[in-house]
C-alpha cells in the first residue's frame, strides 16, 4: 500500500467505520430490467440492509409501445388487435372488454348466443392466465414438474381456443357488435372432454403444491397486506380477493350475462402470497363450472347484431345487392362511428378490474382511449409490499403479483 | 352539431338503485357547500360531475369519507387533452368506486394549459401515486402534493409529453448519450467493500472509474 492509499485509508475508512464496527451501511441492488426471476421487463431498485429490503422502487416502462397513442389513429375494430397484445396471456378478456366499452357507447346489446361464446372464452383464458402464473411461481420456487404439469393443461386450452379463433396467444377474436367466426363443429363434446383433462392435471398440481412443506414456508407470511392497505393501493383481482375482501366485478357489477351463470368467488383470510395462489388455484375450478355451464346451455342464433352501421354484412350480400357493398365500404374505410360521450367499463380480468375509458367525438376513430391496467397499479404497492423481506422473497411476491409486462407498461 | 347525424342510441339503461341513491346524496348534501360547474349528469354512460379545481381534495375528503358516499377506492385516473374545444385544454378524470355501498361515480376536473398544476390527492388514496406520476409523464400536469413527481412509463431524457395531442404520433427523439452510472452511496464502507467502485484517492472526487465518458 502507498504512502498516499494509505493516508486514504486513515483518513476517510478507519475513522468513519470506528463507531460501527458492522458496517452496517446499506446497498443499492438493481434487479431487472431483464432478470431470471422477473418473468416481464421490469426493474427493481432495492436498498438491502444485508440480506433485508429497506426500501423498492419500481420503475416500469420497458415494454411502452404507445397503446393509447396508436389508439387515437385507428378505428375501432383496428383497436381489437392492439388489445391482443396488453394482457398477452389472457387476451380474449382484453377483446371482450374493449368491445363491450364501445357498445356501451353506441347502447346497443349482443345476441344470446355471443354473450354465451364471449363467457366461455374469457373464462378459458383466464384459466390459462392463471396456469400460467401458477406455473412460472412454481418453477421460480424450483417446482419444475408442477410447471410442467399446468403447461400440459394450459395445452388443452390452447388447442379448444386456436379450435375456435384460429390462433393461440394474439387472436383478435372478438368484435364490436359481435364475433368473427361462430364456434366450429363439435364444439361442445371436444370442449367437455378437455375439461375432464384439465380438471385430472389440476388435481395432481394440487396435490404436490398445495401441502408441500417447501413451497408452503416459501409462499406462506410472505408479501403479507391488510384490506384497508389493498384497497387504498387499487388493488383489484386475485390480490384484493386474498385479503378477504368480496370484491369481483362479474358478481358487483355483471356484464356480458355472468348473473345466468352459478359460480362461487374465492376469498383469502391472510392476504399473503399463498393466499393468493390458493384464491387463484380455486378460481379455474370456478371458471371450469362455468365453461361447463355455457357449453351446455349456449342457444342457437346469430352472432353478430343486424346493424349495417356496426357489423359488416354477409359476403353474399357485399357481392349481389348494392346495399350490402355500400354497408362494406364504409365500414371498412369510414370506420364504425359511435355517437360522441365518454364512457367508463370494467370487466374482471385475470389479473383483476381491467378497464376502459373512451371518448368518442363521434368520428370513425375514437379521441381517447385509456385502458385501466390492474398490473400496473399492483406494481404501486409491490415497493412498500417487500419491504422487509428478504431478497429471496421478492421471488414469490412477484410471481403472485402476476405483473404481465405488455399490460402494465401499454 | 346536428344531432342526425349520429348513431341512435337504441337502449333506455334504467337507473340502477345504488346510482339513484348516491345521485339524490350527491345533490343534497354537496351542492351547497361545493359549486358544480356543470349540474351532476346521468346518462346511459353513468354518473359524472364536473368541479372546478378549486379546492379540490375538500370535495374528495367528503367522498371518500362521507357515510353516504365511501368510495374508498380510487379506480382509474387519467386525463384528456381537449386542446381549444374546452375552457380548460385538459381534463383529469378519476373513477371512484365505494366498496360499502357499490357503486361508482366519475369526476371530472378542468386544468388549464397556463397553470398545469393541480392537487395531488394521493393523501386520500394511495393508488394515485403512480396514476398521477402517469398522468404527469405523459400529459405534462403536475400534482401538487404527490411529492415524487418523476416520470413513469418515459425515460428521464424524453422530450414533451406524448398523449398530448400536439405532440406528432410519429415524433423521433433524439438520442441520448451514454449515461454515467452515478455513485448513489459514498460511505466509506462501501469503497472499501468495492462493490459499488473503486476507493476514490484523497484529494479527488469520488468518481467511479473504468466508465466510458460520453
Amino acid at each position: 500500500m502507498s504512502q498516499e492509499e494509505s493516508d486514504w485509508v486513515s483518513n476517510n475508512w478507519t475513522s468513519e467505520s470506528q463507531g460501527d464496527p458492522l458496517h452496517s451501511k446499506t446497498m443499492i441492488l438493481n434487479m431487472g430490467p431483464s432478470h431470471p426471476a422477473t418473468h416481464g421487463t421490469i426493474r427493481l431498485i432495492i436498498e438491502i440492509d444485508g440480506e433485508r429490503i429497506e426500501r423498492c422502487d419500481v420503475d416500469p416502462g420497458y415494454l411502452h409501445r404507445g397503446f393509447e397513442k396508436m389508439c387515437e389513429t385507428v378505428d375501432y375494430n383496428q383497436v381489437v388487435p392492439y388489445t391482443d397484445r396488453l394482457n398477452y396471456v389472457s387476451p380474449i378478456i382484453n377483446n371482450v372488454g374493449w368491445c363491450l366499452t364501445v357498445e356501451k357507447l353506441f347502447g346497443v346489446t349482443v345476441p344470446e348466443r355471443t354473450e354465451y361464446i364471449r363467457v366461455i372464452m374469457s373464462e378459458m383464458s383466464r384459466v390459462t392466465d392463471h396456469l400460467t402464473c401458477l406455473a412460472a411461481g412454481a418453477m421460480e420456487l424450483g417446482a419444475f414438474t408442477v410447471m410442467l404439469y399446468l403447461m400440459e393443461a394450459r395445452e388443452c386450452l390452447y388447442e379448444l381456443i386456436e379450435a375456435v379463433t384460429g390462433a393461440r396467444l394474439t387472436i383478435s377474436y372478438v368484435r364490436v357488435g359481435g364475433l368473427r367466426y361462430d364456434l366450429p363443429e363439435g364444439f361442445r363434446e371436444r370442449g367437455l372432454g378437455k375439461l375432464q383433462d384439465i380438471k385430472n392435471h389440476l388435481e395432481e398440481s394440487d396435490k404436490l403444491l398445495s401441502k408441500n412443506r417447501i413451497f408452503y414456508d416459501r409462499m406462506s407470511g410472505v408479501g403479507v397486506i391488510s384490506p384497508e392497505e389493498a384497497i387504498s393501493y387499487g388493488c383489484t383481482g386475485p390480490i384484493l380477493r386474498s385479503t378477504g375482501v368480496n370484491y369481483d366485478v362479474r358478481k358487483a357489477f355483471p356484464y356480458s350475462g355472468y348473473e345466468k351463470f352459478d359460480f362461487e368467488v374465492p376469498l383469502g383470510t391472510k392476504g399473503d402470497c399463498y393466499d393468493r395462489f390458493l384464491v387463484r388455484f380455486n378460481e379455474m375450478y370456478e371458471s371450469l363450472k362455468i365453461i361447463e355451464q355455457g357449453l351446455k346451455k349456449i342457444p342457437d342464433g346469430p352472432i353478430n347484431i343486424d346493424d349495417t352501421k356496426i357489423t359488416m354484412p354477409p359476403k353474399e350480400e357485399v357481392y349481389s345487392s348494392i346495399e350490402g357493398m355500400i354497408n362494406q365500404f364504409e365500414i371498412v374505410f369510414g370506420g364504425i362511428k359511435p355517437p360522441p360521450g365518454d364512457v367508463y367499463f370494467p370487466v374482471e380480468g385475470a389479473n383483476g378490474e381491467l378497464g376502459f375509458y373512451v371518448v368518442s367525438q363521434g368520428a370513425g376513430m375514437p379521441y381517447r382511449v385509456r385502458v385501466r391496467p390492474p398490473s400496473f397499479i399492483h406494481m404501486g404497492i409491490f415497493g412498500p409490499m417487500v419491504e422487509g423481506h428478504t431478497i429471496a422473497d421478492v421471488v414469490p411476491m412477484f410471481g403472485m403479483t402476476n405483473m404481465i409486462g405488455g399490460e402494465c407498461d401499454r | 352539431m346536428a344531432s342526425t347525424k349520429f348513431y341512435d342510441r337504441k337502449v333506455n339503461v334504467t337507473l340502477p338503485d345504488t346510482q339513484v341513491r348516491l345521485q339524490s346524496a350527491l345533490e343534497l348534501e354537496l351542492s351547497g357547500k361545493f359549486q358544480f360547474c356543470e349540474s351532476l349528469k346521468w346518462d346511459e354512460y353513468g354518473l359524472a360531475v364536473t368541479i372546478p379545481a378549486t379546492n379540490l381534495r375538500d370535495f374528495f375528503a367528503v367522498l371518500k369519507d362521507g357515510a353516504k358516499f365511501k368510495f374508498n377506492m380510487l379506480v382509474d385516473l387519467t386525463a384528456v387533452d381537449w386542446m381549444d374545444e374546452k375552457e380548460n385544454r385538459f381534463e383529469v378524470v378519476y373513477q371512484l368506486l365505494s366498496l360499502t355501498h357499490m357503486h361508482r361515480l366519475c369526476v371530472k376536473v378542468g386544468v388549464s394549459e397556463k397553470s398545469l398544476e393541480i392537487e395531488s390527492v394521493r393523501p386520500l388514496w394511495d393508488s394515485a401515486w403512480f396514476m398521477e406520476r402517469e398522468v404527469f409523464d405523459l400529459f405534462g400536469i403536475k400534482f401538487a402534493g404527490n411529492g415524487d413527481m418523476r416520470r413513469i412509463l418515459m425515460y428521464d431524457e424524453f422530450v414533451g409529453h406524448p398523449l398530448r395531442k400536439d405532440y406528432p404520433v410519429r415524433a423521433k427523439q433524439p438520442r441520448i448519450p451514454l449515461r454515467v452510472p452515478e455513485l448513489r452511496n459514498t460511505s466509506a464502507d462501501m469503497k472499501k467493500d468495492q462493490l459499488v467502485s473503486l476507493p476514490a484517492r484523497r484529494g479527488t472526487s469520488a468518481k467511479p472509474q473504468n466508465v466510458p465518458t460520453e
